[in-house]
């Protein structure tokens, strides 16, 4: 027993073997109860690693591949530990909830998330790169509705669909280096390395590729968002910066991803839905600090990715607890919740402060790394980009979720404050998030690059209280004068327009043209079984056609025409 | 002729005010920071943060900002990136809503949901 105690054991088997245990539990208690003991029992596991290494490994003979599915190194240490955290997190937050299917789909769901991070190679990764799929979907199926289902269904695709590009890629490199190992692959790996690339880049949201985190998030359930929005873009994350540090072209996407989303925040009504907006927008930064490559970079991703969890946690949150008191997350339905809600309402700020970057709050210690970076890779126009996405960050998430909440208008909602649990998860998060900002020290130890950098200098906190106040200033101003958009109801048009609308009427005369064809084909089947029946016994019976004399030109035509076919018959299959 | 009492009418409990009935309704926890929603409050908010904002640039002329770039040490540099970043990003709201905004039944499957 003290030797099993003794021996490293991956953090995610404890989540992976609660989401079984979950599913057989018929008691609401005690799921909630293995729940929340899971990840402590996890975060035990990790407590205990006193040295990096890979361990647990797993030899598949007869296919001659060895698995390793607990890699313990700098880089899946925190991305292990915050998974952890959020795990507890969104236990408690859905304390008070009695649905086994949402229970054990999120368990499983962030056990197979951890697991990924923890898999030092390639088949390990595909396999829970798949789970993370299959577990989470039904998170947004659970909200019952025609839209939740179309979402769910797209997403679902397209994150299977991520999985067969990984597996894909993954073949192919090891048709080239004979190895399965999960470590740099970058695009000198030629197709294999772009097949990858593209396969991380739909669970990362790159654009063109993100649709389906602003269409499914939304309109998960209320806790299934929180769960969501933990786990899957920071798992893709993690892969790009093992398998992808320092890709140029990373700083580019990384760059788009950043900048677009704030756009469509401004007038996007449903506030779950900027927040998605939102976690496109923090993920860009994320992607640039993996694509500038260097420690600095890399802790950069790290540190920010550690931070996003527990902030876009909280207002994740926040939003869920309105959804479940107001039963609408839409701006212009909302306002004035603060007379009812002031608890998450405080909350929700902090939140807010903490991805705005505020001196002493979370992403002011994180982000302060990613843009350091890129300044001393020399990036000038890259780091001009990434400060003006940092004022829409401000705008979106720092300003618009909770002015048009808890502020804003009276909407005259008179609501009862959140669960006791969901303010709970909401504060633990809101303290991480300003214990980040403050011990900021504590953070980088756990960072895999060492880092001596300083956030706290008099020249940084004034640079950022500069652009933070002139931008609230600019909010108090268009609001003034009325230049700021009303929120209307409405829906945005995105990139998924393409498939939902134009590419769905393209599928629907598809499939009439096909159902047409195939009606075509079964009655001319039919017509050619009795027309060739007849055709020989008019060709073999007695008085048949074939004892007819015929013209020796006539024949000669169709045996040229028999051997015509012949030959293009044999040039097709050749 | 009937002997029987009518009924009086019960003695109707005072009406509370309708501030009153409005403030019961309200988290004890937020009452103390009503202010903050307070109109008088709303209007002071654009003096408030042009202050801090101006109090952020003077600190430019006593203290030296080091940056990478040589154009990140300019007196004022964030503040006048930050409003201008802010202003358009918000500004380019309205053409990017009359091009992207569409009803909200536009597709059908969110109708059913309503």
């Amino acid at each position: 027993m003290t030797e099993l105690l003794a021996a490293p054991l991956n953090p995610a088997w404890a989540i992976l073997l609660a989401g079984l245990i979950i599913a057989a539990l018929p008691w609401h208690h005690a799921r909630k109860a293995v729940m929340l003991l899971a990840p402590v029992v996890a975060l035990f596991f990790w407590l205990k690693m006193s040295a990096f290494g890979s361990f647990d490994p797993v030899s598949i003979n007869s296919l001659g591949v060895a698995l390793t599915t607990f890699r313990f190194d700098g880089l899946s240490r925190i991305w292990g530990l915050i998974f952890i955290i959020a795990t507890f997190l969104n236990a408690l937050y859905a304390l008070h909830e009695r649905d086994r299917l949402q229970d054990t789909m999120s368990v499983l769901y962030g056990g197979a998330a951890m697991a990924a991070v923890f898999a030092g190679d390639l088949i390990t990764l595909f396999i829970f790169w798949e789970m993370t799929a299959l577990t989470s979907v039904f998170l947004i199926f659970r909200t019952g509705t025609a839209a939740a289902r179309s979402a769910g269904l797209r997403y679902l695709i397209m994150h299977v669909g991520s999985g067969v590009l990984l597996l894909a890629g993954a073949v192919l490199l090891h048709a080239q280096t004979g190895s399965w190992a999960f470590e740099h692959i970058g695009l000198e790996a030629g197709l294999a390395g772009w097949l990858i690339l593209i396969g991380f880049g739909i669970k990362a949201a790159f654009p063109l590729l993100h649709s389906w985190l602003q269409d499914a998030y939304p309109k998960a359930t209320i806790t299934g968002a929180v769960v969501l929005s933990a786990f899957t873009t920071k798992m893709a994350i993690y892969a790009l910066a093992r398998g992808y540090a320092g890709t140029e072209i990373l700083i580019y996407i990384g760059v788009v991803m950043a900048l677009f989303p704030v756009f469509f925040a401004v007038i996007e009504n449903d506030l779950r839905r900027v927040l998605s907006f939102s976690i496109n927008n923090q993920l860009g930064f994320m992607v640039v600090g993996i694509g500038i490559g260097t420690t600095m970079g890399i802790n950069g991703a790290a540190a920010h990715a550690f931070a996003d969890v527990l902030f876009k946690g909280l207002l994740f949150m926040s939003m869920g607890a309105v959804l479940l008191r107001t039963g609408t997350t839409k701006a212009s339905e909302l306002g004035g919740l603060f007379r009812s809600m002031p608890i998450t309402a405080f909350f929700c700020l902090i939140g807010a402060g903490s991805i705005s970057a505020f001196p002493f709050m979370s992403a002011f210690v994180t982000k302060a790394l990613i843009l350091a970076a890129v300044a001393d890779e020399g990036h000038w126009i890259v780091w001009l980009m990434l400060v003006f996405a940092s004022a829409g960050v401000l705008e979106h998430a720092g300003i618009k979720i909770p002015y048009f909440s808890f502020f804003a208008h009276d909407s005259k909602r008179r609501v009862k404050e959140a669960p006791w649990n969901m303010l709970l998860a909401m504060g633990i998060a809101a303290f991480l998030s300003i214990f980040i900002g403050v011990n900021h020290r504590w953070l980088y130890a756990l960072l895999p690059y060492p880092s001596d950098y300083q956030p706290y200098t008099l020249g940084h906190i004034v640079g950022q209280m500069q652009l933070l106040l002139a931008a609230i200033f600019a909010f108090a101003l268009l609001m003034r004068i009325g230049w700021y958009p009303s929120e209307k109801r409405m829906t945005i048009l995105d990139v998924d327009w393409f498939w939902r609308k134009p590419g769905k009427a393209l599928a629907k005369w598809v499939y009439a043209i096909t159902a047409r064809l195939w009606q075509h084909a079964k009655h001319g089947k039919t017509r050619l079984f009795s027309n060739t029946s007849a055709m020989l016994s008019n060709m073999l019976s007695p008085d048949g056609n074939i004892s007819r004399t015929v013209p020796t030109g006539a024949l000669a035509g169709w045996a040229v025409a028999l051997l015509a076919l012949a030959l293009l018959g044999a040039y097709m299959a050749g | 002729m009937s002997t029987a009492k009518t009924p009086m009418p019960k003695k109707k409990a005072p009406a509370k005010s309708a501030k009153a009935a409005k403030e019961d309704d309200i988290h004890p926890l937020a009452k103390p920071f009503l202010w903050l929603v307070s109109d008088k409050f709303r209007h002071i908010f654009i003096y408030f943060v042009g202050a801090a904002m101006i109090i952020s640039i003077a600190a430019d002329f006593f203290i030296k900002r080091h940056g990478h770039f040589h154009f990140e040490e300019y007196k004022g540099f964030f503040a006048l990136f930050g409003f201008a970043s802010f202003a358009f990003v918000v500004l380019m709201g309205w053409p990017l809503r009359r091009l992207t905004g569409r009803s909200e039944d536009y597709y059908p499957e969110s109708t059913e949901d309503d």
